[in-house]
């Protein structure tokens, strides 16, 4: 038993020495995750989706009903870390559109928008090992969580399966070899 | 919690409650096999599942839903990774009604080993991958060969017409290729390849002389089967079928032993211990824990079958002690609970095809392209570095968004119509491979410990070998290879490290021999020690073999009712 607590203050020594460093960082990642910051922002999140997956000839992921679906992707899904790196983001998103463009996000153009979101991923996940490895210690950052989810929930969806792309609900039967039209959109689902 | 009693399906020909003329424990693959051919004999035979009854058709209650009818579309949540570690690996949103909680039925790893359960009317058979090869003399050859193990104490001869008799009533679509080593069977007719498969198949056989590559022999029915199906071609199978699209118990077998009048199903009732009598050197009966009252019931029959998958039957008779067998029944040779084996997966490669891209495919194909194993059969293949050999298991197809999504930069109408357009040809190559019978990767009661009936917990042992991570070296190799004589790019190969049990194809725990002193069943499935005592589920598997495993076990089943009812009219039982 002695040996047992022995251990686990050694382990409190290390863990005390790293959050002397970083503590605000260490615990801003592990705390309880402020859903309600999201819960608030539901229609930032639809405009967030619409940037990423904008309507065109078919419907965007606005009509689509994403942003609720990443509202509750984030709550159940994702891990403790990468649901304070998101509400984190979405705080960042929040605060740059309007030192960048002196408006809310939902006011920017498309063309602010995007240009908004490619400076999240530009310092997002790479892929790749080192990303992975980071992913494993930090939670996955705020854009791979965004553009992962966006994507999850349009093309899920009733509109983006069915509009945006093919979904045929019982097949009846698997032909291997057909051609292609121009233009033609691939399956929602395999 | 329902009144379980109201979830008996009671034979109403049947008059004494408690007695019978055969018992089988569990409901799965095995045992929905043993109930039909038990009951299409004449015997009043008593089904014991252990979970709640999952009726055909109406207990599939997300078989018809929607991408965007999920909460969660699919995702697991974190609270099922945490709660469920092990199943929650298994399953999804759509499925997850189909496995157990790992909370109300735990057990223990001594080392990893990922025990994947379904404790329901049909067990697994609801959600299996339903891939269906023969074993053939290589296999059954293997352990007196090499000199692992026991020999098997059957020959390819002695299960073919089996494998006939199973295959007609199941529904196997298949290609036949003339294979000494993967015999063909009574196939339905085989489903199609696509333009990468066939591409990828005449590559493979022009510069890999010996080797095959061929569509995959799956229990879905590609031509519809004593009222089932066919295959409506959806890729949903593990929900449960409403169009009978596959070969399951509560699809096939159970309606069929249900229909003689002479079956008779209690769910919700774990057997505790086969009773023994030591007079008579005969099984009496079971004695039950009903799951919902824990009330203790006994039932009675002349012979009994064990179908409670391979850790839970070796469980089972590990439980049912006597003063005859102390260390469980039918152990004697102490090898109950030994020489667990399970495939080792989750290995090989896939990479990118440049070209078809004016083609495409339609439908949902539950199934893919199979390369049968090309490694130690004879002389030319032989190889030094390890015994036995693996297959593959390949599909071809276009990345669509769950495959690339991320991985298409920025943002905006761009985006989104990369997003939606097919996506490049990849074809996926991972390996299946034949894993050693070892004493100590063995399961055993933690006696210490108990679960919420009182039974003691399972504890597992296991690990993989040097024969193992040989092969598997080779089965990454090999697809690298055969894909990039192909004419595949940027090639990925990947090994996920599965760990014991992930492949969900336990064997071996009550292996099948000629010397009782070495094994617990005999050449008919029947406990050396106990004559009226049968296991036809993974638990007798001598060897692994590579191919998946199920139908194996059908035709061992159906052999063994038959061989059991011979005996009994003979009044040797």
């Amino acid at each position: 038993m002695r040996r047992r607590k022995a251990i686990r203050n050694i382990g409190l020594l290390v863990g005390g020495a790293l959050a002397g460093g970083a503590g605000w960082r260490w615990w801003r990642m592990r705390r309880q995750p402020p859903m309600e910051v999201l819960q608030g922002n539901l229609a930032l999140l639809d405009d967030l989706a619409e940037t990423i997956i904008p309507a065109t000839d078919t419907p965007g992921a606005k009509a689509a009903g994403v942003g609720p679906v990443i509202f509750t992707l984030v709550r159940d899904c994702a891990d403790r870390m990468t649901q304070n790196n998101f509400i984190e983001g979405v705080q960042d998103v929040i605060g740059k559109s309007r030192e960048l463009y002196g408006k809310p996000f939902g006011e920017c153009s498309q063309a602010q928008r995007e240009e908004l979101l490619a400076s999240f991923e530009d310092t997002g996940d790479s892929g790749g090992l080192v990303s992975k490895v980071r992913k494993r210690l930090t939670g996955a950052s705020f854009y791979t969580t965004l553009k992962k989810y966006a994507v999850l929930g349009y093309c899920t969806s009733k509109a983006g399966a069915t509009e945006a792309m093919r979904y045929d609900y019982i097949p009846g039967k698997y032909v291997g070899s057909l051609p292609l039209q121009p233009g033609q959109r691939s399956w929602a689902t395999r | 919690m329902g009144d379980p009693a109201q979830d008996i399906r009671l034979n109403i020909k049947g008059k004494d409650q408690h007695t019978y003329d055969a018992i089988v424990i569990g409901s799965g693959i095995s045992g929905g096999w043993a109930a039909k051919e038990l009951c299409e004999k004449g015997l009043k035979t008593l089904v014991l599942e252990r979970g709640r009854d999952v009726v055909h058709v109406k207990d599939y209650p997300t078989a018809l839903l929607n991408p965007w009818e999920f909460e969660h579309r699919l995702e697991n949540p974190e609270k099922d990774r945490i709660e469920n570690p092990v199943q929650s690996t298994a399953y999804d949103e759509g499925n997850k009604h189909f496995f157990v909680s790992d909370r109300e039925h735990p057990y223990i790893q001594a080392s990893p080993f990922h025990w994947i359960r379904g404790y329901q009317v049909g067990g697994r058979s609801l959600t299996w991958g339903r891939q269906c090869y023969r074993l053939s003399d290589l296999d059954f050859t293997a352990n007196a060969k090499d000199g692992v193990g026991v020999d098997w104490p059957i020959r390819y001869g002695d299960i073919a017409p089996w494998y006939d008799y199973v295959e007609r009533f199941a529904g196997i679509s298949g290609q036949k290729e003339g294979l000494p080593h993967l015999p063909d069977g009574e196939f339905l007719p085989a489903m199609e390849m696509n333009s990468l498969e066939r591409h990828f198949k005449s590559t493979v056989v022009k510069r890999f002389p010996g080797r095959c590559v061929t569509m995959g022999r799956t229990a879905n029915l590609s031509a519809g089967v004593g009222g089932r199906g066919p295959c409506q071609y959806r890729n949903l199978c593990s929900r449960g079928c409403p169009f009978g699209g596959y070969f399951s118990s509560n699809s096939a077998t159970l309606p069929a032993a249900m229909a003689t009048g002479n079956l008779t199903l209690r769910p919700f009732s774990i057997v505790s211990e086969i009773l023994y009598d030591q007079d008579k050197k005969r099984a009496t009966g079971v004695r039950i824990i009903d799951a919902m009252t824990h009330q203790t019931v006994e039932y009675y029959a002349k012979i009994v079958f064990l179908n409670a998958s391979t850790i839970g039957s070796a469980a089972i008779l590990l439980r049912s002690k006597s003063r005859a067998f102390p260390d469980g029944m039918g152990n004697g040779s102490g090898q109950v609970g030994h020489n667990l084996m399970d495939h080792h997966f989750r290995v090989g490669a896939e990479g990118i095809y440049k070209g078809f891209e004016d083609e495409y495919y339609s439908g949902r194909r539950p199934n893919g392209i199979y390369v049968p194993r090309f490694r130690n059969l004879d002389a030319a293949t032989s190889r030094k570095d390890y015994l036995r050999g693996f297959g593959y298991q390949g599909i071809g197809y276009r990345r669509i968004w769950m495959d690339r999504g991320e991985s298409i930069p920025g943002s905006g109408a761009k985006f989104k119509d990369q997003l939606t357009k097919p996506g490049p040809w990849a074809l996926w190559l991972s390996a299946w491979g034949e894993t050693l019978p070892y004493y100590d990767n063995f399961i055993e009661l933690e006696e210490g410990q108990k679960d919420r009936w009182g039974l003691s917990l399972v504890k597992v042992h296991f690990s993989w070998r040097a024969n193992e991570k040989a092969m598997r070296k080779d089965m990454q190799a090999s697809a690298v290879e055969m894909l990039s004589q192909s004419g595949f790019e940027d090639i990925d190969p990947f090994d996920f490290h599965a760990v014991g049990g992930d492949c969900v194809h336990e064997m071996g725990t009550a292996r099948m021999g000629n010397d009782p002193a070495h094994s617990v069943l005999n050449r008919w499935n029947q406990l050396h020690e106990v004559k009226n005592v049968f296991l036809t589920d993974g638990s007798c598997m001598t060897s692994s073999a590579c191919q998946n495993p199920s139908l194996t076990y059908m035709a061992l089943t159906a052999r063994a009712c038959d061989f059991a009812v011979t005996e009994l009219k003979k009044g040797n039982l």
